[in-house]
């Protein structure tokens, strides 16, 4: 308690009524009650002037004390007013949390697109510089110019979707090839790659009519079948993981000689052996080294350089990167499907 | 290729592998492995037995009940319809389970109400001719008891797919053997004994030796048939794929097979010596084998008699020449065609056969006589004697062909550590002869083209595990495709934008395009594999609506799809691609826990404007003029960029919403600009905004009938001041007295804040100027 003397009465009612306020418009009425200009304690203080000079002095500090005592009571309550309004309110805004969250409205890639960045990453930082070519291609450059002159018999290989002579769908992603030796101008080392569609009449589970290829070429002095099992063997593992293994076949591509069918060990089962696999290997791609009238067509002298090639079904690698059975469901554009592969990508 | 693993042993009899060894040896070689299955398995519990009792049956004339010991305790009682097999007889019981080679199951029957446990087998039923009618009444080796495979020896059949080079010098089971023995380090097969050339008659005169380089011609005198094809050279044909007609015809399917050499044989008594090789004629007729009639060209090859030709050379025989049944002198052609020659024919005259098939990869010229010495051996071995007869041949054995050998060469291309002296030691196994810095190529090896072919054949030898692997020794940086990149973007921030990307086929049905108003089909598929995949595509759109129906059908409602791939434009003789991206969107509201959810046309105009502006594209609108295509004439917009149409914006025409079963959805699509390596983007330059803050005023206007927005906001943007910072209409609201769009304008100066005053000033300019033009203040 501020000022001297006891207090009265009515200041000590003053102090219990707005503690007992229940509302801010009660304190309100108590703060206009005392303080107001006709208020008890402004008729009091106003009253003042009238007292001799030394009772005004004693009584002047007792009112004063009064004042701060009432206007810190009116602070106090209003803050808990205040205080218990909020808590009120707070309560009054609870939501049930339980009820579902609203899903962002996001898209999602297509897996194929999803399989072409990871590939196109990996060669970028094997060194290979990406480049697209037409896929409306002249036969000259999908089979003449890769050693496939018009009677011979790895054309028919080739089913092949024609259109006003002389271009026909491309086969392969191999004409890109010749196109890249040609616009590097005899540079040494050339090491290119690209993805992109291409066309074979060819319709099942495990093929359809159109499909995505990559396909990588090195040309340098000196080039030979281990630049190919170590370029490969990195791309492998770099999609797949560290421990796959692969294994070359010799096999057959008019543009490739020697050529190598590669087998990876089974992403599926680790290489022991699964309904997929069966014997561990699976056949993914088709390579070899350069041949010579394929680098004689782009403009290299094949006396003086060698260059491997290497093309992948972008579509394989999806199956086995996502564990998929069939190509299909891949065009089929079900975005129930698409949108599964965010939560199954890999990293 | 389905071969007979004993048949390979004929070549190689010290061959000392299991089947799954010598198929793993062959896979190393780059043959391609099917399978490696036990041929007659299903026959595997036939076993040898003994008539014992022969009995009539009680009900039935034509059947007999037989007991038969098969070497374990009780006999076994067996019905059977055969009119042999008597007691002391021995013959094939199959017991119950057996399954034979046409497929029926045996089991325990009652014929007649007499039990039958399996059946006791005729030769046809075991899969062989021969051993007379009836029950096959055994003659051969083997004990009662014994199992059909101990008997007669089992068969494994590597099933093998030959790629074309393998084709063309494998696609034989010496072919087979010869690779096979070199990759095993043993001596080569040896050729079987040419016959001795002898008798003075003229048999065949060589009129065109591009076509034919060698000819040979046999004359055999025949005697009747002895006996039946012993049943392993039975298996071994039935197995790969040869049905037996007649023992002379027999012989050269299994020369075909044996030494890839294709034989012909004619009947001598129905041709009229000497033979003539030579080119037909135009026009001149011939009735082949098979009865039909080809015309012939100038180009085709043809074997001649005195009454013309009697055989399209390597492809197929004439009629008139053919063998019967009762060809006694047979007139054997083995001969060397050109390979170009006969695809060439056959392809002319669509003719298939395994002669043309063969001579079209490519055969051995050396094999042409000791292929003639195997024949007789084989019609020999196949129950024909051959009396005598006289063997001529014409054209020269060519000399073989050289490759230069570049030792260092091959061991950069195979990475092999192995010296002059191994990489030649390796090439000898395979028949390469070193001969003075050059090897001499093997007759049989048509593939062999250049010294990187050699690299092939020691890698062969070797194996492609002995190859190590390494990266390239010269580093290079890899460049991103800046097209790619900047098409992964946009992806990307489509994604952003709620919309999932589809991937469709380059095909369209013919048609659509045009139904679409989009640019007409340019590039016809000429052979497609549907109807509707017969032009290339000229837009997303067709993909985006088919991927649109195919989800609505399937219960999706609320659709956000897009997609960014090729189109193919141009002109027939010059295609030009072009990268177009499409979005779709089904418009409407969507009531959701938390008040609806909407799309309306103008989502999918304010993405448009924002992947243009952040992709710095520059787009503009344009009055949509096209009538007809896919597009609602009164909500279409054209994309344009540098005052041309770059694409379209709009909701779908109702009729294009029907065909394709959808509701109300908008689309657009346009091309995307190319970008050059190391072009920045054409976008705004970013600037750090001013310090001062910006005043918004909203205002609202009475708009004329009939004034678009674009006309108003052209206005308020002549009139704005320096200092207007934006306008965007947020209200719109339709009435008796017209429309009223509230717009807020926001102020802002570069320099200082703006006051009250200045604000109000540059508001009363505006509102005047508007006022001028029929736009009042609500």
């Amino acid at each position: 308690m501020g000022g001297n003397g006891a207090r009265e009465d009515w200041a000590t009612v003053a102090l219990a009524d707005i503690a007992a306020a229940p509302t801010v418009a009660a304190l309100e009425a108590l703060r206009v009650q005392y303080l107001g200009k006709q208020g008890r304690l402004t008729g009091e203080l106003r009253a003042l002037s009238g007292l001799p000079a030394l009772e005004r002095r004693a009584r002047g500090a007792m009112l004063n004390g009064c004042k701060t005592d009432i206007e810190n009571a009116l602070a106090r309550q209003r803050e808990l007013l205040a205080q218990a309004e909020q808590s009120r309110q707070l309560e009054a805004e609870r939501l049930d949390l339980t009820l579902p969250g609203v899903l962002p409205a996001w898209g999602t890639l297509h897996p194929i697109t999803r399989v072409r960045r990871r590939l196109a990453d990996v060669m970028l930082r094997l060194g290979f510089t990406l480049r697209t070519a037409p896929e409306l291609e002249t036969e000259w450059y999908n089979f003449e110019a890769l050693n496939m002159p018009a009677d011979h018999p790895a054309r028919e290989m080739h089913d092949t979707f024609y259109l006003e002579a002389p271009y026909v769908l491309r086969t392969h992603t191999s004409p890109f090839q010749i196109r890249a030796m040609r616009d590097a101008g005899g540079d040494l080392p050339l090491r290119v790659a690209t993805l992109g569609f291409t066309y074979r009449r060819d319709d099942d589970a495990t093929h359809t009519p159109q499909f995505m290829q990559m396909e990588g070429l090195v040309v340098d002095r000196g080039i030979g079948l281990p630049d190919l099992k170590g370029v490969v063997l990195a791309v492998v593992r770099d999609v797949f993981g560290p421990t796959e293994r692969i294994r070359l076949r010799p096999s057959f591509f008019p543009f490739t000689e020697p050529s190598a069918e590669v087998d990876m060990s089974c992403p599926l089962c680790l290489g022991a052996g699964c309904r997929v696999c069966h014997t561990g290997w699976i056949e993914i791609l088709g390579s070899g080294l350069v041949h010579p009238r394929v680098l004689e067509a782009g403009g290299y002298d094949p006396g003086e350089v060698s260059g491997f090639a290497f093309g992948w079904g972008v579509e394989r690698v999806a199956m086995l990167l996502y564990g998929l059975d069939e190509l299909r469901p891949l065009y089929q554009n079900d975005v129930r499907f698409l949108q599964a592969f965010d939560a199954w990508d890999s990293l | 290729m389905d071969l007979p693993v004993s048949w390979l042993r004929e070549w190689l009899p010290g061959l000392d592998m299991v089947p799954e060894r010598i198929a793993a040896q062959l896979e190393q070689m780059g043959y391609e492995l099917d399978g490696v299955v036990t041929a007659e398995a299903g026959l595997a519990a036939v076993q040898l037995g003994e008539v014992l009792e022969r009995h009539a049956h009680p009900a039935a004339d034509r059947l007999a009940v037989l007991l038969v010991a098969d070497g374990g305790g009780e006999p076994v009682q067996v019905v059977t319809g055969a009119p042999n097999g008597h007691p002391g007889d021995r013959v094939w019981y199959a017991p119950p389970g057996t399954t034979l080679p046409d497929g029926r199951v045996l089991g325990t029957e009652h014929l007649r109400g007499v039990r039958s446990e399996g059946m006791l087998l005729s030769a046809r039923e075991l899969g062989y001719v021969g051993g007379g009618e009836g029950l096959w009444i055994w003659q051969g080796p083997g004990k009662v008891g014994e199992r059909w495979p101990t008997v007669v020896g089992s068969e494994t059949v590597l099933q093998l797919s030959l790629t074309p080079n393998l084709a063309q010098y494998a696609h034989s089971v010496l072919g087979v053997a010869r690779d096979l023995a070199a990759r095993d380090r043993a001596p080569l097969p040896a050729w079987p004994a040419s016959p001795r050339l002898a008798g003075d008659e003229v048999l065949v005169r060589l009129e065109a030796p591009d076509l034919c380089p060698r000819y040979a011609v046999a004359l055999l005198e025949c005697a009747t048939p002895s006996g039946t094809m012993p049943w392993v050279w039975q298996r071994r044909l039935a197995l790969a794929g040869v049905r037996l007609i007649h023992p002379v015809v027999d012989a050269t399917n299994a020369v075909r097979i044996d030494m890839g050499q294709p034989l012909h044989a004619f009947d001598r008594d129905r041709v009229r010596l000497p033979l003539v090789v030579r080119r037909a004629a135009a026009g001149e007729p011939l009735v082949l084998l098979d009865g039909r009639t080809v015309t012939l060209d100038p180009d085709d090859l043809v074997i001649a008699d005195g009454d013309g030709p009697v055989a399209l050379a390597g492809v197929m025989g004439g009629q008139r020449s053919a063998v019967t049944a009762d060809t006694r002198r047979v007139l054997l052609e083995s001969a060397h065609f050109s390979r170009a020659g006969v695809y060439r024919t056959a392809r002319r005259h669509q003719l298939v056969s395994d002669a043309a098939a063969r001579f079209g990869r490519g055969t051995d010229v050396e094999a042409v006589l000791p292929a003639v010495g195997r024949f007789v051996d084989l019609l020999h071995t196949f129950g024909v004697n051959v009396a005598g007869g006289a063997v001529q041949v014409v054209g020269p054995v060519p000399t073989r062909r050289h490759v230069l050998f570049q030792p260092a060469r091959l061991r950069i291309w195979t990475g092999l550590d192995l010296d002059d002296e191994a990489l030649a030691g390796e090439l000898d196994r395979s028949g390469f002869i070193l001969e003075a810095g050059r090897v001499r190529v093997p007759s049989w090896r048509p593939d062999i083209e250049g010294p990187q072919d050699l690299a092939e054949e020691v890698i062969r030898l070797v194996g492609m595990d002995a190859v190590p692997a390494r990266l390239p020794a010269r580093a290079t940086p890899g460049v991103a495709d800046p097209d790619t990149r900047q098409t992964d973007q946009l992806r990307d921030w489509l994604v952003a934008g709620g919309f999932v990307e589809v991937v469709s086929r380059s095909f369209v049905p013919s048609g659509v395009s045009e139904r679409l108003g989009l640019a007409p089909a340019v590039h016809v598929v000429k052979n497609p594999l549907r109807e509707d995949e017969a032009v290339m595509r000229t837009s997303v759109w067709p993909g985006l609506l088919d991927a649109a129906r195919y989800n609505r059908g399937r219960g999706s409602e609320r659709l956000a799809l897009f997609e960014v791939g090729p189109v193919y434009l141009g002109t027939p003789a010059a295609p030009r691609e072009r990268v177009e991206a499409g979005v779709l969107a089904t418009l409407g509201e969507w009531p959701a826990l938390f008040g609806a959810s909407r799309q309306s046309v103008y989502d999918l105009k304010g993405l448009v404007e924002e992947l243009s502006r952040r992709l710095g594209w520059r787009f503009d609108w344009g009055p949509w003029t096209e009538p007809a295509g896919a597009l609602h004439p009164g909500r279409a917009l054209a994309i344009v960029r540098d005052g041309q149409v770059w694409g379209a914006l709009g909701e779908l025409h109702p009729a294009v919403l029907q065909a394709w079963r959808l509701p109300r959805t908008a689309v657009a699509r346009w091309h995307v600009p190319p970008v050059m390596a190391g072009q920045r983007r054409d976008g705004e330059r970013p600037v750090p905004p001013p310090p001062y803050p910006a005043v918004r005023r909203d205002v609202s206007l009475l708009v004329p009938d009939g004034m678009p927005w674009a006309h108003v906001a052209a206005l308020l943007q002549h009139h704005a001041g320096a200092d207007v910072e934006s306008i965007r209409p947020f209200d719109r609201y339709v009435d008796l007295s017209g429309t009223a769009v509230t717009v807020a304008i926001r102020y802002r100066a570069a320099d200082r804040t703006l006051t009250d005053a200045d604000v109000e000033a540059r508001q009363a300019v505006l509102v005047s100027a508007l006022a001028e033009a029929g736009i009042v203040r609500r």
